[in-house]
C-alpha cells in the first residue's frame, strides 16, 4: 500500500479509504509510527496548507479530521506498544464564560494530526481547572480559545493563573478566538497568538520545539 | 428640541444618493441589556422567551408588559437619534442551545445566562428528525410585533425588519455546524432539504415584512464567515443559500423597500456576488481584525452602502477617548461623501459595549454632522 494513496484518502475525507489504507500498510508490515508519520501528518499538513490558503474550510477539515481519526483507531493499539512519542502534549481548552467549541475543536484535530497529544478540558473553563489540567497531564503547552471580547479579560485571568501556579517547567501559552489579536497577546504576556487552526499547528510546533514532518 | 427622525435621508443614504446630508446611525439590532442600560428602566418582560420560543401563546396578562417593551425600543430608537426603529420578525426554531453565566457589563435576561449555539449537534441528524421536526407552517407566521410598531411609530421613522436568523443559520443552528459539515458529504440531500425548507419560512417572513408600509428596511443577517474565510465553501453557499437570498432580495426590492445584508467574518470573496448577482443595497458588520471598515468602503463603497463599522473590541475594551478618536477616523474615510455610509457599531449594540461607549460613538457622530452638515 502506498502510503501516499493513504495521505490523498485522507486529504480528501474519505474516513473508510484511510482507515482501509492503514489496515493493508500494517499488513504489509508497515510500522504504525511511519503510517501515521508519513501518511497521516503529512496529510493533515497537507489540509492545513489548504485550509491556510482558503481552498478547504471547516467541513473539509472536519472530513479530513474525521479520516485521520478512523486510521488512528486502527493504529492506537500498536502505537501505544511502540516506542513512539507524540510531539508534546496541549491542554486545549475554551475560557470562562464562553461556549465557543468548533474553533477550539479544529486547532485541536490539527494538532492531533500534527502529532500532538491533547488535553481537551472543554469550553466555559475556569483558570484554576486549566492549572489543574497542566499539573494532570504534564502539558507544556496551554492553547486558549475565546469569541467574544466579553470573555477575553477570562483568558487574561488564565494566563496569569497560569503564571502564578508552581507549574514544574516553563508552560508555554498560545491563544487564538475571533477578538484576539497579536497585540492582545502580547498585552497579557501570552507565548504567541494564531490567528486560525492550520497557523496555531506552526505556533504550537516552534513554542514545543519540534520540527515539521 | 429633540432631533425629527428622517427616514428619507436614511434612505437617501443608503442608496448612495446625493445631494450631501447628515451621516445617518444604523444598527440591526441592540441588545436588551443595552436598551435597559441606556434607557434607565428594566424591561417588564423576559424577551428571551419571546425571541426564541417557536410557538408563541401570549396571554391576556402577558400582553401589557410586551407591548411596552416595544414602545421602550421605539423610545430607544427615537432618543439614540435613529431613523428607524429595529424589531426582531420572523420564526424561532427549537435548537440546541447552551446557557453559561453572561459575563457582560449588563445582562440581557433576567436569568444572567448567555446562550450559546451548540455548535456540535441539533435537533435534526437524519431524515427521521427532519419529517418530526415541529416545522413552523407558513400560513402561522404573523409579523404581531412589526404590526404593533407599525402604529406607534413617530412621523419621519419606519421600520428595519431584522429576519431573525438567516437560511446558513438557522439550516447549521438545527443540525450543529459540525454535524452539517459531515452531512454535506454524507447526507447532502437531507442538508437541500432543510435549506429549502429554512429558505421557504425565511422568505415567507420577509414577504409578510415587506408587505408592512411602515417597514423601510429588511435587515437580513447570516453570519457566513470567521477571521479568514467562509465557514463553508462559497460554492456550498452559492448552491444552498444564495437562491433563496436572491429571493428575499427580489421580493423587498419589488416592495419598494432597502435590503441591509448583516454577516460576520470574512465573506468578502462573495462580496461581488452578493451586490451584483443577489443585489444588496447595505453592507453590515465588520471586524477590524478582518478588514477595517474604511477598507471595505474604498473597495465596495462606490457599488453598496456600508454601515456601521466601529470594531467591537473598541467599543467593549477600549476608553471613550479611543472609541471617539476610532468614530472620527471612520467618518473622516466613509462620512465625506455625506451618502452611502451609516456610523455604527461593527456588529450590533452589544450588553458588553460599556453604554458610555456606544454613547460617545453616537455623540461623535452628532458631532462630526453638526462640524460638516450643520446638524443631524
Amino acid at each position: 500500500m502506498d502510503l501516499s494513496v493513504i495521505k490523498q484518502r485522507l486529504v480528501s475525507g474519505d474516513a473508510q479509504g484511510t482507515a482501509e489504507g492503514a489496515r493493508e500498510a500494517l499488513a504489509e508490515k508497515v510500522s504504525a509510527e511511519t503510517v501515521l508519520r508519513e501518511a497521516l501528518m503529512t496529510g493533515m499538513d497537507e489540509v492545513g496548507g489548504l485550509f491556510a490558503r482558503n481552498e478547504y474550510f471547516v467541513p473539509e477539515l472536519l472530513l479530513s479530521a474525521r479520516a485521520m481519526y478512523a486510521a488512528l483507531d486502527v493504529l492506537r493499539p500498536l502505537l501505544a506498544g511502540s516506542d513512539y512519542e507524540p510531539a508534546g502534549k496541549v491542554v486545549m481548552g475554551t475560557v470562562q464564560g464562553d461556549l465557543h467549541d468548533i474553533g477550539k475543536k479544529l486547532v485541536s484535530m490539527m494538532l492531533e494530526g500534527s502529532g500532538f497529544e491533547v488535553v481537551d478540558v472543554g469550553t466555559n473553563v475556569a483558570p484554576e481547572r486549566f492549572v489543574e489540567a497542566v499539573k494532570e497531564s504534564g502539558a507544556k503547552l496551554v492553547g486558549l480559545s475565546a469569541l467574544l471580547t466579553t470573555t477575553l479579560p477570562a483568558m487574561e485571568a488564565t494566563v496569569r493563573a497560569i503564571r502564578q501556579a508552581e507549574l514544574a517547567g516553563e508552560v508555554r501559552v498560545m491563544v487564538g478566538g475571533a477578538p484576539v489579536t497579536d497585540s492582545f497577546a502580547q498585552q497579557i504576556e501570552a507565548d504567541g497568538y494564531a490567528p486560525d487552526a492550520s497557523s496555531a499547528v506552526a505556533l504550537a510546533r516552534r513554542l514545543a520545539g519540534v520540527r515539521s514532518p | 428640541m429633540q432631533r425629527q427622525p428622517n427616514f428619507d435621508n436614511l434612505r437617501r443614504t443608503m442608496l448612495r444618493q446625493g445631494p450631501p446630508g447628515p451621516v445617518p446611525f444604523f444598527e440591526v439590532l441592540a441588545d436588551t441589556g443595552m436598551v435597559e442600560a441606556v434607557l434607565e428602566e428594566k424591561f417588564p418582560v423576559n424577551l428571551h422567551r419571546y425571541i426564541e420560543e417557536p410557538v408563541l401563546e401570549v396571554s391576556a396578562d402577558e400582553l401589557p408588559g410586551l407591548l411596552k417593551s416595544l414602545a421602550m425600543y421605539v423610545r430607544f430608537c427615537c432618543e439614540m437619534g435613529y431613523d428607524y426603529v429595529f424589531m426582531v420578525t420572523g420564526f424561532a426554531l427549537s435548537r440546541s442551545l447552551k446557557p453559561a453565566a453572561d459575563t457582560a457589563v449588563v445582562q440581557n435576561w433576567s436569568d444572567g445566562q448567555r446562550y450559546w449555539q451548540d455548535e456540535a449537534s441539533g435537533p435534526i441528524q437524519s431524515w427521521a428528525n427532519f419529517e418530526a421536526y415541529p416545522w413552523p407552517k407558513v400560513e402561522d407566521l404573523r409579523p404581531a410585533a412589526l404590526e404593533y410598531v407599525s402604529a406607534i411609530v413617530p412621523e419621519g421613522m419606519k421600520i428595519a425588519a431584522f429576519l431573525f436568523g438567516g437560511i446558513f443559520e438557522h439550516s447549521t443552528w438545527l443540525m450543529g455546524l459540525q454535524s452539517f459539515s459531515y452531512a454535506l458529504r454524507d447526507q447532502p440531500d437531507l442538508v437541500e432539504a432543510i435549506c429549502q425548507r429554512v429558505g421557504e419560512l425565511t422568505i415567507a417572513a420577509c414577504a409578510q415584512a415587506a408587505a408592512i408600509d411602515k417597514v423601510g428596511i429588511i435587515s437580513l443577517g447570516d453570519d457566513l464567515g470567521f477571521h479568514s474565510g467562509t465557514l463553508v465553501s462559497p460554492d456550498v453557499i452559492r448552491r444552498y443559500i444564495f437562491p433563496r437570498y436572491k429571493k428575499i432580495a427580489d421580493i423587498t426590492r419589488q416592495a419598494g423597500k432597502l435590503l441591509a445584508y448583516h454577516s460576520c467574518g470574512n465573506m468578502y470573496k462573495l462580496m461581488d456576488e452578493l451586490i451584483d448577482d443577489i443585489g444588496i443595497d447595505a453592507k453590515q458588520s465588520f471586524e477590524d481584525k478582518i478588514m477595517p471598515v474604511v477598507e471595505v468602503y474604498r473597495r465596495w463603497g462606490d457599488r453598496v452602502a456600508i454601515l456601521g463599522g466601529v470594531d467591537m473590541d473598541v467599543l467593549g475594551r477600549g476608553t471613550e477617548e479611543e472609541v471617539r478618536a476610532r468614530t472620527r477616523q471612520i467618518l473622516e474615510v466613509c462620512g465625506v461623501k455625506g451618502t452611502g455610509y451609516c456610523l455604527g457599531t461593527g456588529c450590533m449594540a452589544a450588553n458588553y459595549i460599556p453604554r458610555q461607549n456606544y454613547l460617545a460613538m453616537l455623540d461623535e457622530g452628532r458631532r462630526w454632522n453638526r462640524e460638516h452638515f450643520g446638524g443631524a
